[in-house]
């Protein structure tokens, strides 16, 4: 290549790196005045990499090429004769004449180009650069930027613990700082969120979280101790600074407090701890009506959709499904535990569950209720929380419907009288034993066999006592088939349906024991599972039930035997063999009823004896004056805070200053104020943190004592109403007035 | 001077006479020296003139003259620039002076023939200056804010400070805010259209001292437009002795003793057990059984509670001395209420009452209902009803003298308690025991006379004490003089003039009693005060036409009479001796 055109291209390169250049001197002003500034290597670093880019974006460099560069040489060179331009073009595209010029200007230019300069503004960015580095140095002299600066430090500073000396005379000691603080709250395993370290000192956190504070001082210290609500809490010494764990189970404040070399003792800020309680999981369901009614022909579902939240993951839900069947005092319930269609994932925070509730499946009928409601527990140790949904309720409506009534018009009771009393037994027994010679052989057996009837259900009354049931299976049976003989399979088939869905422990007996071995196969498997069995009162069992104590036990026992005779007799038609059983039974039956009294009898008032020739005399001979002296303190919770308050308007009025008698009365009211505070510790901390300022000297300005007389006036609930006495002047004119009153009524 | 002759400038009459007589005489005898015997007398009377003519020149004499159109314009605050302009085109001549209580105008007033007043007025103690001039008021209309206020500036702990009056003007949708002295909010209302609105504000003080309560007035956005001071003392209440008797022990009162015990309050309780045998319960007090109702006995009590029935038993001495230690000490007596009570016809009773058949009672301010006897108060003389919880006719005292008789027709009150809303059985007995319970003695009793005390203005206050050698004394412990009433020897009254805002203290010398007064900033409360400007001098300037007084001014006369005289003299007393050269 021609010496022309590469001068050309040196000329053109040389002018790029002069605008590199210029760029350059112009960020590196503005990142030395940003740099003293902000005193920020940082901030420096990033202001020259932004101005470097937009210097450049301004000035483009790259975009000067050869033909630009061309023309500018066209320009301030008289010898290139407009000409550069055919130096950069390919030499065999030109004509003759061109190939001649543009030799003799590739000649003029290789002398010339090393003369001329490209266009430059260096010095115009050096003086740029030195102005602003000047201005810098002068800013950063002035400290012109001081506020802002503190405002940025204090930023960052805030969530720092700050320590103040108790006693304000050792300003000039050192006072020994926190280097590093490191506070990290492990929550409890449950929630999956294992520790986070936190840099503000005011904790709010769950409760159970533990929290762990670490404290390096700048300087040796000693005694480090966290007070928390008044306890002192010492920190352990480790290698590395102090250390204590709290386990945070309910909100309030904590300090920390160091003594330095010198002994003296230092405070640091009160600080909010505060707990948050789980919350139990929350439980909504969706779309479904509170009740549900369903005609017996129709498609008896009930749809159940619900979603379950829970703030840290839920453990378990389920369905707990009642079904009632009856009415009256023959209601019976039974109660199921349903899963949900979907499975529950252990510590999952929020499920959609539902369910679809088939009430043939449950077995219900017409008439039947069906009440659920949803259960779900949180993983919360040691306890979880569980909360429960309303109770929702599906009804299948039963059109036909039976009632015993009384008729209004008949003063006498129809209703049949199942059970005689032995002594009615008795005396219906003699009746008949009277009666016998006047009334046929069919009615004296008939007579004779329904008191033996009425014998026997006495007999498994008792028997109930004894938690008896094998005896009394028939009874209820035998009344129906002798007199609704119809019925009776109707009603069989009932019991049946309703034995099958039976595991009622408690329930009412009286039915479902047909079936009795199925239910304890069931049983036996249930009762081998449950691990408390041991331990608890069966009451099902007669063997173990305790409703009488053992010698009632034998005595109740005899007279079910003795009634056995007596019923045998009775139906073998012969009362007057029967009656002498009977009698014994009635006299059995009698003890065991005083046994029980004397049961009521022994828990009852004790009169102390009187003495006979004492009572109703009237004499008061002995009767004393009474006396009772009694001091009740008068317990106002918040004395010391209202004193606080009256002493601060005096402090706020220029009449009086802090003296050492008002120590005591700030320290009582800040107690009584973190008592109220406990509660809400957000609300009051910075009241009870300015309260502490004032006590311990560190901020009592006129500021201060308005802001915390605020708060304390805040915080101090209603006045209490209580009578008292007030200060008057007594007006001799008014007292006369009054005189003149009275005398004209 | 003579004839209606004076100068202005009276003060150098004297210096000027002697100068003038030293000039005379030196030139006198200078006269006689030269021995121009032929003009000395014509020359030493020339002197003597011109002298004269110099010494009126300086002294300025004036003439009196009669007058009867001289007016003048007193602006005082918020005039209004309009109606002064008008005034003035309409009145040529007219003066215009600005009022400012704190300069005297006496002087310019003196020249004056009538005068007319613009603006808020003067203030009600300048008013003597317009005393001997005719004076037209024309008035503000009435400024925005607060025109009327009343409030209880004094208090006792647990009672209700009230806070009532008009604003005029409101911005629509403002509120006000009664706040307490570190402006929490404590009761409010919106200001709904531009109206008059009269407001009543209350509220119960938590804690007893001297405190500057705040009336403000903040937009709908929370941003105070305006706040203005009230000052207020709260007191505590002080403990009462209490004695009760019963001729059986009762649930009521079982109850009632307990409140009061759990109070502090020194509580004895007398209940009969049988004939002659008492049961004496003793709370916050020594042991001291009360068999005899004596007179020192009855004096150590401030609240004695009977029911009915031990009451009526009393015998006639018993009663007597009650009712002495009732008149005289001002003791409170409560009766527990009965059948009894209601049933007795007897004449000398305390009550009459007639029966309403209505067996429950609402308490509309405690939200309760609760059991009353069938009964009701009949109107009677000296009978004053007790408001409870905003009934009026379930309670009632009589006043005898100093003291009251009180009771209730409030059947079983301690069920209210047993309900759980003690708050609503203590606000009863509270206000029922408060009413007549025993005041305690007060030494002196102060009243402000001036609403809106500020620095140098005069504050007029009223003592009334029964202390003979009674003195009062200022902050600096000057003492203050008393103006005493002749008629009513313990009724004092005074006056003095602040120095700085904020409290201020009068005391009684050699003696602790005091009492405080607030002084308030020239801005506080100035639509109050405006308002009470214009109605008082409204009042005082009335509207009738006045016609205008005759004043005798003294006028300045002409000194060109004696310029000319003193320059012909003088010219002449220095042509005399070339004259006589000549010659």
């Amino acid at each position: 290549m021609e010496s022309g055109k590469l001068h050309l291209i040196k000329f053109h390169k040389r002018w790029q790196i002069l605008s590199y250049a210029e760029a350059a001197l112009y960020a590196i002003g503005i990142a030395v005045l940003f740099y003293l500034v902000s005193k920020n290597l940082w901030l420096g670093v990033l202001s020259f990499v932004v101005a470097v880019v937009a210097v450049l974006f301004i000035q483009r460099p790259w975009k000067h090429n050869l033909a630009t560069t061309g023309t500018y040489v066209d320009a301030h060179v008289d010898e290139a004769s407009f000409s550069t331009g055919l130096l950069l073009q390919p030499e065999d595209s030109l004509s003759n004449l061109a190939k001649l010029q543009r030799y003799k200007v590739s000649e003029e230019l290789s002398k010339r180009l090393g003369a001329i300069h490209p266009p430059n503004k260096l010095k115009q960015a050096l003086m740029v650069t030195l102005g602003l580095v000047l201005l810098g140095i002068v800013v950063q002299q002035l400290d012109l930027f001081k506020s802002v600066e503190s405002v940025l430090e204090n930023a960052t500073n805030e969530t720092q613990i700050q320590f103040i000396a108790t006693d304000s005379i050792i300003e000039k000691s050192i006072i020994p700082k926190i280097s590093s603080q490191d506070i990290s709250v492990t929550y409890p395993s449950y929630t999956r969120k294992g520790t986070i370290a936190v840099s503000d000192p005011n904790i709010k956190t769950i409760a159970g979280a533990t929290v762990q504070w670490l404290l390096v001082f700048d300087n040796s210290v000693t005694e480090v101790y966290l007070d928390r609500m008044g306890e002192l809490i010492p920190l352990q010494k480790g290698e590395n600074g102090y250390r204590i764990k709290q386990v945070l189970l309910e909100s309030g404040f904590y300090s920390f407090k160091f003594k330095n070399e010198d002994g003296i003792e230092f405070t640091s800020d009160l600080f909010s701890l505060e707990a948050i309680p789980d919350n139990p999981p929350e439980i909504e369901i969706l779309g479904l009506e509170q009740y549900t009614y369903f005609d017996f022909s129709d498609k008896k579902v009930v749809e159940l959709q619900s979603t379950i939240t829970d703030d840290y993951g839920i453990d378990e839900a389920y369905i707990i499904a009642t079904v009632s069947k009856g009415s009256g005092e023959s209601v019976k319930f039974r109660e199921e535990k349903l899963k949900f269609k979907q499975a529950i994932t252990k510590g999952v925070k929020s499920i959609r569950a539902t369910k679809t509730l088939d009430l043939n499946t449950l077995k219900m009928e017409v008439g039947d209720e069906l009440y659920f409601y949803i259960e779900a527990f949180d993983e919360k140790r040691p306890k979880r929380n569980v909360s429960r949904s309303e109770t929702y309720f599906a009804v299948i409506k039963d059109t036909v419907g039976e009632q015993y009534g009384v008729e209004g018009t008949l003063g006498v009771d129809q209703m049949p009288d199942y059970f005689r009393s032995q002594r009615q037994l008795i005396i219906d027994t003699e009746k008949l034993i009277k009666d016998k010679p006047s009334i046929t052989i069919t009615e004296f057996k008939s007579r004779s066999n329904e008191l033996g009837f009425d014998q026997k259900a006495l007999r498994l009354k008792y028997g109930q006592f004894m938690g008896d049931e094998s005896e009394m299976e028939e009874a209820p049976e035998e009344i129906e088939s002798e007199e609704e003989g119809e019925d009776h399979d109707h009603a069989e088939d009932q019991e049946n349906v309703i034995k099958e869905f039976m595991h009622d422990h408690d329930g009412d007996n009286e039915h479902n024991l047909v079936e009795k071995h199925e239910h304890h196969e069931e049983n036996d498997t249930e009762e081998a599972e449950d691990p408390l069995h041991d331990y608890l009162h069966n009451h099902d069992d007669p063997e173990e039930s305790t409703l009488f104590e053992e010698s009632l036990k034998t005595k109740l026992r005899k007279a079910l035997s003795i009634m056995w005779d007596a019923e045998l007799h009775l139906r073998l038609n012969e009362p007057e063999k029967s009656l002498p059983f009977q009698y014994e039974a009635l006299k059995y039956i009698q003890e065991i009823k005083n046994s029980a009294r004397i049961y009521v009898h022994r828990i009852g008032f004790d009169p102390p004896p009187i003495k006979e020739d004492s009572r109703l005399t009237g004499k008061i001979k002995d009767i004393e004056n009474y006396r009772k002296n009694e001091t009740k303190e008068v317990e106002n919770p918040f004395e010391a805070l209202e004193n606080a308050v009256a002493r601060l308007e005096q402090f706020i009025q220029q009449e009086s200053t802090f003296n050492e008698a008002d120590n005591a009365l700030f320290t009582a009211a800040g107690n009584e104020l973190a008592k109220l505070a406990i509660a809400n510790p957000s609300k009051y901390l910075q009241v009870l943190q300015g309260l502490k300022r004032i006590e311990n000297n560190t901020e009592r300005t006129m500021a201060n004592y308005k802001f915390v007389q605020k708060g304390l006036l805040a915080a101090l609930p209603k006045t209490a109403q209580v009578p008292g006495a007030k200060k008057e002047y007594t007006d001799d004119i008014n007292s006369l007035f009054l005189k003149q009153l009275e005398v004209y009524d | 001077m003579i004839d209606g002759f004076s100068f202005l400038q009276k003060e150098l009459i004297i210096p000027i006479l002697l100068g003038g007589l030293v000039v005379f005489n030196i030139y006198v005898w200078k006269e006689w020296q030269t021995k121009q015997r032929g003009r000395f007398v014509v020359n030493s009377i020339v002197a003597l003139i011109t002298i004269l003519a110099l010494a009126m020149l300086i002294l300025e004499p004036t003439k009196e003259v009669e007058i009867n159109d001289s007016q003048a314009l007193v602006l005082t605050d918020n005039f209004d620039e309009v109606a002064k302009d008008s005034l003035l085109n309409h009145y040529k001549d007219i003066k215009v002076l600005d009022y400012n209580p704190k300069k005297s105008i006496r002087k310019e007033l003196d020249s004056l023939t009538n005068v007319i007043v613009l603006g808020d007025g003067v203030e009600p103690y300048d008013f003597y200056l317009f005393d001997s001039i005719p004076t037209t008021y024309i008035p503000n209309a009435a400024p925005t804010g607060v025109t009327r206020l009343n409030y209880t500036e004094q208090l006792v702990l647990g009672n209700e400070l009230r806070v009532s009056g008009s604003y005029s003007k409101p911005i629509e949708k403002s509120f006000l805010v009664l706040q307490d002295s570190r402006n929490n909010g404590l009761d409010s209302i919106q200001f709904v259209g531009d109206k008059n609105a009269d407001f009543n504000l209350s509220t119960r003080p938590k804690v007893a001292g001297v405190y500057i309560y705040q009336l403000a007035v903040k937009d709908s956005a929370g941003v105070i437009l305006e706040t203005n001071p009230l000052p207020i003392e709260i007191q505590k209440k002080e403990l009462l002795r209490v004695l009760i008797l019963n001729t059986f022990p009762t649930f009521e009162t079982k109850y009632l003793k307990n409140f009061l015990a759990e109070s502090g309050h020194e509580v004895i309780v007398r209940s009969q057990l049988t004939k002659g045998k008492y049961k004496f319960e003793y709370f916050n007090t020594p042991t001291q059984p009360v068999y005899q109702f004596t007179d020192a006995v009855l004096q150590k009590f401030d609240i004695i509670i009977v029911d009915a029935e031990t009451y009526v038993s009393f015998g006639k001495s018993a009663k007597s001395r009650f009712e002495k230690s009732i008149a005289e000490s001002g003791l409170g007596l409560f009766i527990q209420p009965s059948d009894f009570l209601f049933n007795s016809r007897s004449s000398d009773a305390y009550f009459k009452f007639k029966r309403d058949r209505i067996s429950t009672v609402p308490l509309p301010e405690f939200a309760a209902e609760t059991e009353k006897y069938p009964y009701q108060f009949d109107e009677q003389l000296l009978v004053e009803p007790i408001r409870l919880g905003g009934s009026s006719n379930i309670a009632a005292y009589r006043q005898m003298d100093n003291g009251k008789i009180a009771t209730t027709t409030l059947l079983n009150s301690y069920q209210i308690l047993l309900n759980g809303k003690s708050e609503v059985y203590h606000g009863i007995w509270t206000t029922l025991l408060d009413k007549i319970a025993k005041k305690k003695g007060q030494v002196v009793s102060w009243k402000s006379n001036t609403k809106i005390p500020r620095i140098d203005e005069p504050f007029h206050f009223q003592v009334r004490t029964n202390v003979a050698e009674f003195g009062v004394i200022n902050e600096d412990r000057i003492s203050v003089s008393l103006v005493q009433k002749p008629l009513l020897p313990s009724h004092y009254s005074g006056t003095v003039h602040p120095k700085e805002t904020g409290w201020n203290t009068l005391q009684v010398e050699n003696d602790s009693t005091s009492f405080s007064y607030f002084v308030y900033d020239n801005i506080d409360w100035s639509a109050l005060r405006s308002t009470a400007n214009i109605a008082a001098n409204k009042k005082k300037f009335g509207n009738g036409t006045k016609k205008n007084r005759t004043v005798v001014v003294d006028r300045p006369i002409s000194l060109l009479v004696f310029y000319i005289l003193f320059l012909l003299g003088i010219g002449w007393l220095w042509l005399s001796p070339k004259l006589s050269a000549e010659g």
